[in-house]
């Protein structure tokens, strides 16, 4: 079985997504529990990615193919897991907001969030409220997580917050803020759940913020 | 600059060009045409950490071949049209023949003449001041009336503003249309107090998508004094619609563009030396896509959000390098570090960037980027009194001395240029009604001018 993770954490590591979804049916097909697939296979090859990507072995393609791939896995694995009664960490959408272009620090947390297992739906960037509430909703999602790297589409993290109570679904959906200008003080007074200010903190802060009971926003910097 | 008419031809080339989608060109296009080169032209893990002022002319120029071929067999993407913008060699190769080697800017005793450099050039090189950091709109006059008031700083872009009467300026409405002109208002207002009503102007800073951009630029720009306009592209290779709105505005108006984005290492192009291809190919595409006056793609490494890491030094000298001794264009790059006012870290590493850039031939950069243009105020006229003087030095530097000057400066921030401190605010460190710093940062200033000043740099 060794050998099957090991050429699975491979082809997430090489991104190839065909050959990670042939593996992950053959793994079933053998009577393998999903989550094994999920934590010996993908998780080993997209944490080796990560560890490329610091030493620059490997580059943001290379990451951004290697998730596509598990996402790809992920997806095929879902059916299964429901009957093994296993869950995913939870499901996030993410984008950057209204008139903000930047995509990569938004690749890099949505990477990172699917490397940790949270079913993630990417919106890309130039997001505006509304969209960001109607994909909550028809993804089922856990988590809002809306970046920006300039204040004046950080604005929109608001407004989204403000939209979301005026229909009455703010506690439907936890919302996490990020980027460039935003600081805790700001994820605070807009009333947002939490904050982090690096890709691998936000895994930590969507995990916490699915888990844990919180009074007050929760920050990690 | 082109023509209005010619811009429209491109947009429709643009348009029309062979189907692309964004995912292809990303993680295929270019990441596999970038290794190509970097195999054809013999230039993987070439980085040499000795010399982050790279001395290797042949080298250079080989980078500038592999530029020029990458540039030529991929040309650009669009994100709007999800197409692919194609051009022959020889098509690129006329457009950088027919780009401007020399600008004239301002009026009177402003005037500034922006001309083309090369490696080890004589000729000082101008010093745009800063980059568009969000500050509080009460602050706007007075800073900026401190970031022109010395002569050394030739020409202005300015912070930028994110409230309009103390409204939120939000982008892509048009509270956005407001900043603009409120922006341009405020300009106006800063440079009469400073006694320099007519010197060079590049804009606009508060200008997040195109809507800030249509409403000032035309009240900056002037026809005896021509405003440099800015048109930031989405990402490295790409370009897209809101870009053109801009391009379309500066052509018809007859000002200045200034075009470019940021390559990062790391990124899509991946290790530093296929970033310095890429970044090759961003510059010269500028001039043929847009026919830009001034190519501004500036580079940095991702992981750790500066341009000052040592890899990251010698990619943007063999980047200047190769395009200065191959073209006479005129190349604008940014210094991205993220130490803020009040800190050494932030002299010295804007010392590394500007001496690297500036002996390797570039004509104009525009700073400071203090505390990475993170945080709100966190800018002062002292960083950038100090950046300018340093950037004009960098004209009387050799390459060899110039490299023993940055290696010395890498000793005082390397361990930590990926986590500087952010410093102190505008409010913190600077009396607002004398625009005087504080002692204390005064006397880092001081300090720090003296260090350098013993080891051979002219300031």
């Amino acid at each position: 079985m060794s050998e099957l993770f090991k050429d699975l954490s491979q082809a997430i590591y090489d991104g190839d997504a065909e050959k990670a979804v042939e593996l992950a049916k053959s793994g079933i097909d053998a009577g393998v529990k999903p989550n094994e697939l999920i934590d010996n296979g993908g998780v080993d090859g997209l944490e080796r990615l990560g560890t490329a990507f610091n030493e620059m072995e490997a580059f943001l393609p290379e990451l951004m193919l290697g998730g596509e791939a598990m996402k790809a896995m992920l997806d095929y694995l879902m059916p299964f897991m429901a009957k093994d009664d296993s869950s995913s960490a939870g499901t996030i959408v993410v984008g950057t907001a209204q008139g903000d272009l930047h995509d990569i620090g938004l690749n890099l947390v949505a990477t990172q969030l699917a490397v940790a297992g949270f079913k993630v739906v990417n919106l890309g960037t130039d997001i505006t409220v509304k969209e960001y509430i109607a994909e909550a909703k028809k993804n089922d999602a856990d988590i809002i997580g809306i970046s920006s790297l300039m204040t004046s589409s950080a604005y929109y993290q608001e407004e989204l917050l403000k939209r979301m109570i005026q229909e009455g679904i703010r506690d439907n959906y936890k919302v996490v803020v990020g980027g460039g200008p935003i600081t805790p003080q700001w994820t605070k007074d807009i009333g947002a759940d939490g904050y982090a200010r690096t890709a691998v903190q936000a895994v930590d802060l969507c995990k916490r913020v699915m888990t844990e009971d919180l009074s007050e926003a929760l920050i990690i910097e | 600059m082109a023509s209005v008419k010619k811009i429209v031809q491109m947009m429709e080339r643009v348009k029309d060009g062979p189907a692309c989608t964004t995912a292809d060109w990303d993680y295929k296009i270019v990441p596999g045409t970038v290794r190509e080169m970097l195999k054809k032209y013999d230039l993987a893990k070439t980085y040499n950490p000795e010399t982050p002022v790279n001395q290797d002319m042949e080298l250079a120029d080989r980078f500038f071949e592999a530029g020029l071929e990458l540039a030529a067999t991929i040309g650009l993407h669009c994100t709007d049209t999800e197409t692919q913008i194609i051009f022959s060699k020889e098509e690129i190769l006329e457009a950088l023949r027919d780009a401007p080697s020399e600008l004239v800017l301002g009026v009177g005793k402003d005037r500034r003449i922006l001309k083309s450099r090369g490696v080890e050039d004589k000729v000082e090189p101008l010093y745009c001041t800063s980059l568009s950091i969000q500050i509080d709109e009460e602050l706007y006059i007075p800073l900026v009336q401190g970031l022109v008031g010395r002569p050394n700083i030739d020409i202005l872009q300015g912070p930028s503003i994110d409230t309009v009467f103390g409204i939120p300026a939000f982008a892509d409405s048009p509270f956005e249309t407001a900043a603009g002109l409120r922006e341009a208002k405020l300009r106006a207002e800063a440079l009469w107090r400073a006694g320099r009503p007519d010197m060079p102007q590049m804009c606009l800073s508060s200008s997040t998508t195109h809507f800030a951009f249509l409403s000032g630029y035309p009240m900056i720009h002037r026809p005896e004094n021509p405003a440099i306009g800015i048109a930031l592209q989405p990402a490295e290779l790409k370009t897209n619609y809101s870009n053109f709105h801009k391009v379309l505005m500066v052509a018809g108006y007859g000002g200045i563009l200034r075009s470019g984005v940021t390559s990062m290492i790391g990124g899509y192009s991946g290790p530093q030396e296929g970033t310095v291809i890429a970044n090759i190919a961003s510059d010269i595409l500028q001039f043929a896509l847009l026919g830009a006056d001034i190519s501004n793609s500036s580079m940095y490494d991702v992981r750790k959000n500066s341009a000052c890491c040592r890899n990251a030094l010698w990619a943007m000298s063999m980047s200047v390098q190769a395009t200065s001794r191959n073209t006479h264009t005129i190349l604008d790059k940014i210094i991205n570090q993220s130490a803020g006012p009040c800190t050494k870290d932030i002299l010295y590493t804007n010392m590394a960037g500007l001496v690297t850039t500036g002996v390797s031939g570039m004509e104009l950069t525009t700073g400071p980027r203090s505390a990475g243009g993170a945080k709100r105020n966190h800018i002062t006229p002292l960083e950038a009194y100090f950046s300018a003087d340093v950037f004009k030095a960098s004209a009387k530097l050799s390459l060899e001395e110039a490299n023993e000057l940055v290696l010395y400066g890498l000793t005082k921030y390397e361990d930590t240029v990926d986590n500087q401190p952010a410093g102190k605010s505008f409010y913190d460190c600077y009396d607002i009604d004398t625009l005087q710093p504080s002692d204390e940062w005064k006397r880092m200033d001081d300090e720090v001018r003296e260090d350098l000043r013993n080891r051979g740099l002219s300031i």
